[in-house]
């Protein structure tokens, strides 16, 4: 098992009692009164059989708040995930601190600092890097480049898919698009492993088919779904930050709602991507302070109801390179979440507003989960670790605690040692060739691509992956969403790919 | 104030309410609603302009907008009747593609589209192709606007630009494309006549089609 970090020390609340029960009452109100909007004939009706009211003509659906608090308490406090490598399993909840593969569209260039497609075999090499850094405890292989060059749009989540199986023994994580969690579950079944998905609210509280087409697939397993309410202040939800916190509060409870009556006991994550939206240029702010405010906010509200929090606040801002600002806005955003209670982070490698990911900016973003980690874990207060003989021992200057055994033993375990920032003297670093942390990065990649091996699948396991992406290739071009004029360009990436 | 400087401040104002009543008053009192409408176009360019210029921002121009169109049916109506024709850059149809929900930069275009002075028919998300070809042939559309976020979704723009030739109305209405999944590559190869990063492109890209750039 990944235990991750255990935070020892209480999460920050930023909301008093009375607060955090009016949001809550916000989102009953809204729940009752508007309802949630659904035309999946199906969840209308179970809905209904639980003591909604449905119009089906306004396709909105009435909560009544008895309901939802009952629901509300059948939520697993934590959940876990299987891996192909059962030592790699996690334990998502509690409070244990997990880290989560980044996502992004296309690849960087850190030549020019411009976005392009990226190849399959960069995508594996993605994958083969994630499963070597120790603090990428789960991964995100559907969503770490979504822009595969010659990949048919609907094959690019599922072929993400089969390279991070092939080249991770970690946990996976899925979404859904037209059906393709269908694929996504039999090839982890296959395998033998679990899947959790992300399925969004698309806000203010509405549920699209394919949504809850995912939402029965996986609740019926009774495997993790996280609600993923991304209601953004004055865009999709009204401007104030606490309106947003209703707005996506009562969003995650109507899904709630919605997988309990599925299946009592379902695991329910929330991925809150909520927040705040430029105002110039409209796109949300993953990286301003309104948004990680928002996100303490939740961060309560489901310490609260015991719901874990898979959080995407310190995921990426909107630098453009990876420089002080792209450093600032992770480490920020990641820590202050973390301060208030979430429990797993996406982070690695997730750039540009999502519309970037780079293996250089994965690795780079290692030491910020290794140093925040590090602080997660704080000290033990206890004879051993107060020293008073120790120091009575020693005495006053100028007398030193350099040459004890104590001393020695604690420098090398008791320290995190940064993967590529340089924390050597000036003097080093300007006889070395003034080397600059991208190019330590870049080099590490390097390094972790020649000596990294990953356990193979099996040969069942193997068989299964490629039997079910030869399936989904098959549906996909039956029903037309792979185009005759993709087929041959997707054989030509496919054979040109390269794998590692 | 008279009428028509009060339409101007209800615009400046965001109030949608004051807009609609001062575009009533105008025509009781038997002024030309297409001077009126150009009023109304005028002002919002002015706040179009300062969110150039970084003085306004996005909710400003949304405000605006929205006292615009709140306005707009009545002088249209009175328009209509009288025979003229409003001034306009030109008429857009706009959307997200099927089975695409993400509408926040498209409602962006959208706000910047009418800011600039175009008549913009926003169909919504999750548009199949066969509405974006009825609301071009609708309403005499000189521009189809198509969004797309998922890579999976780009091929819509493909099929109503299809579903445009086979109504025999793609000669008529020139489509541009945009959303994070499209690039110029793909723009072109699927015969679109412009494509743009960014909302303030589409806008120009727009204005060049209508011969206004
Ligand atoms: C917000 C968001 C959502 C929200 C949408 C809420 C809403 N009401 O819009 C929610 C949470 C619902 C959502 C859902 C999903 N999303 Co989403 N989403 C985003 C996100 C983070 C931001 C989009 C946004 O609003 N940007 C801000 C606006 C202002 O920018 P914009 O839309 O690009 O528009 C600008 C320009 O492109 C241009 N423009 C836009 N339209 C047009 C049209 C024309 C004609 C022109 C000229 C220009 C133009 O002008 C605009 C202003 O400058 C993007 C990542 C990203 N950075 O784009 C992912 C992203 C688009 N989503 C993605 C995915 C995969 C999904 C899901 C499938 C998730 C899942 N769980 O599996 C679902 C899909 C649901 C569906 N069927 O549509 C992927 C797409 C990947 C791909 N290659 O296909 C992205 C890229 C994230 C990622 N890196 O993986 N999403």
């Amino acid at each position: 098992m990944q235990h991750g970090y255990l935070r020892r020390f209480a999460p920050i609340d930023v909301l008093t009692e009375r607060e955090l029960s009016a949001i809550h009452q916000g989102a009953l109100e809204i729940l009752e009164t508007c309802g949630a909007n659904m035309r999946h004939a199906k969840t209308q009706a179970l809905l209904e059989a639980a003591g909604c009211v449905v119009d089906r003509s306004a396709c909105q659906v009435r909560i009544p708040p008895a309901l939802a608090e009952d629901c509300l308490r059948t939520v697993p406090s934590s959940y876990q995930l299987v891996a192909r490598d059962r030592g790699m399993d996690v334990r998502i909840g509690g409070d244990r601190v997990h880290f989560l593969q980044g996502m992004g569209m296309r690849y960087v260039d850190t030549e020019t600092w411009e976005l392009r497609p990226a190849t399959l075999r960069e995508h594996a090499e993605v994958q083969i890097v994630g499963d070597a850094l120790p603090n990428v405890h789960v991964m995100d292989a559907l969503f770490s480049f979504t822009d595969l060059a010659g990949v048919p749009g609907i094959m690019q989540q599922l072929e993400g898919l089969a390279n991070g199986f092939r080249y991770s023994t970690k946990p996976q994580h899925y979404g859904y698009l037209k059906d393709s969690d269908q694929f996504a579950i039999r090839m982890a079944q296959g395998i033998g492993v679990t899947l959790d998905a992300e399925i969004d609210v698309a806000p203010p509280v509405a549920f699209g088919d394919e949504a809850l087409e995912a939402i029965w697939r996986f609740a019926t397993l009774g495997w993790c779904v996280w609600a993923s309410p991304g209601g953004r202040a004055g865009a999709t939800a009204p401007g104030p930050l606490a309106a947003v916190q209703v707005q996506s509060w009562a969003g995650t409870m109507a899904f709630i709602v919605i997988t309990q009556l599925i299946k009592r006991g379902t695991p329910v994550g929330l991925h809150p991507c909520d927040g705040v939206v430029h105002t110039k240029w409209a796109h949300g702010l993953p990286a301003a302070p309104e948004t990680w405010y928002t996100r303490a906010m939740t961060n309560q509200l489901c310490r609260r109801f015991g719901i874990p929090v898979t959080t995407a606040s310190g995921f990426c801002g909107h630098a453009k390179m990876f420089d002080y600002q792209a450093g600032m806005e992770k480490s920020l955003g990641v820590l202050t979440s973390i301060m208030t209670g979430s429990h797993l982070h996406t982070l690695h490698g997730s750039f540009a507003g999502e519309l970037g990911y780079s293996n250089v900016l994965q690795v780079l973003d290692e030491d910020i989960a290794g140093n925040i980690g590090r602080y997660l874990m704080g000290t033990a207060i206890d004879d051993k670790s107060l020293a008073i003989d120790e120091a009575l021992e020693v005495g006053t200057a100028p007398a030193s605690f350099m040459g004890r055994a104590l001393t020695r033993e604690l420098w090398a375990k008791d320290r995190y040692e940064p993967l590529v920032a340089d924390w050597g003297s000036h003097v080093d670093w300007v006889r070395g060739g003034k080397k600059d942390v991208v190019t330590r990065a870049q080099e590490k990649v390097t390094a972790i691509l020649a000596d990294h091996t990953v356990a193979p699948l099996t040969l069942e396991q193997h068989a299964v992956v490629e039997d079910v992406l030869a399936e989904a290739r098959d549906y996909y071009r039956a029903n037309g969403l792979i185009a005759d004029e993709e087929w041959a360009p997707y054989m030509a990436a496919l054979e040109a790919a390269d794998l590692p | 104030m008279d009428t028509l400087a009060g339409l101007a401040q209800a615009i400046n104002d965001y109030d949608a309410a004051a807009a609609e009543r001062c575009a009533r008053q105008a025509l009781e009192e038997g002024l030309d609603p297409v001077e009126a409408f150009a009023t109304m176009t005028a002002a919002i360019k002015d706040i179009g302009d300062g969110f150039e210029a970084g003085t306004r921002w996005l909710p400003d121009l949304i405000g605006a907008a929205a006292a615009m169109q709140a306005a707009s049916p009545v002088l249209e109506e009175a328009i209509r009747i009288s025979g003229g024709k409003k001034a306009a850059l030109g008429t857009v149809v706009a959307g997200t593609v099927q089975g695409d929900i993400h509408s926040i930069g498209i409602e962006m275009v959208c706000t910047l589209l009418i800011a600039a002075g175009f008549d913009v028919h926003y169909l919504g998300i999750d548009i199949p192709a066969e509405e974006f070809v009825e609301a071009v042939r609708d309403n005499g559309a000189d521009i189809v606007a198509l969004s797309a976020l998922l890579t999976v979704t780009a091929a819509e723009d493909k099929k109503v630009i299809q579903l445009l030739a086979d109504a025999g109305l793609r000669a008529q209405v020139k489509v541009m494309v945009g959303g994070g999944a499209i690039n110029a590559d793909f723009a072109a190869s699927i015969g679109a006549d412009g494509y743009e990063p960014s909302a303030p492109g589409a806008v120009e890209l727009a204005k060049s089609f209508v011969g206004a750039a």
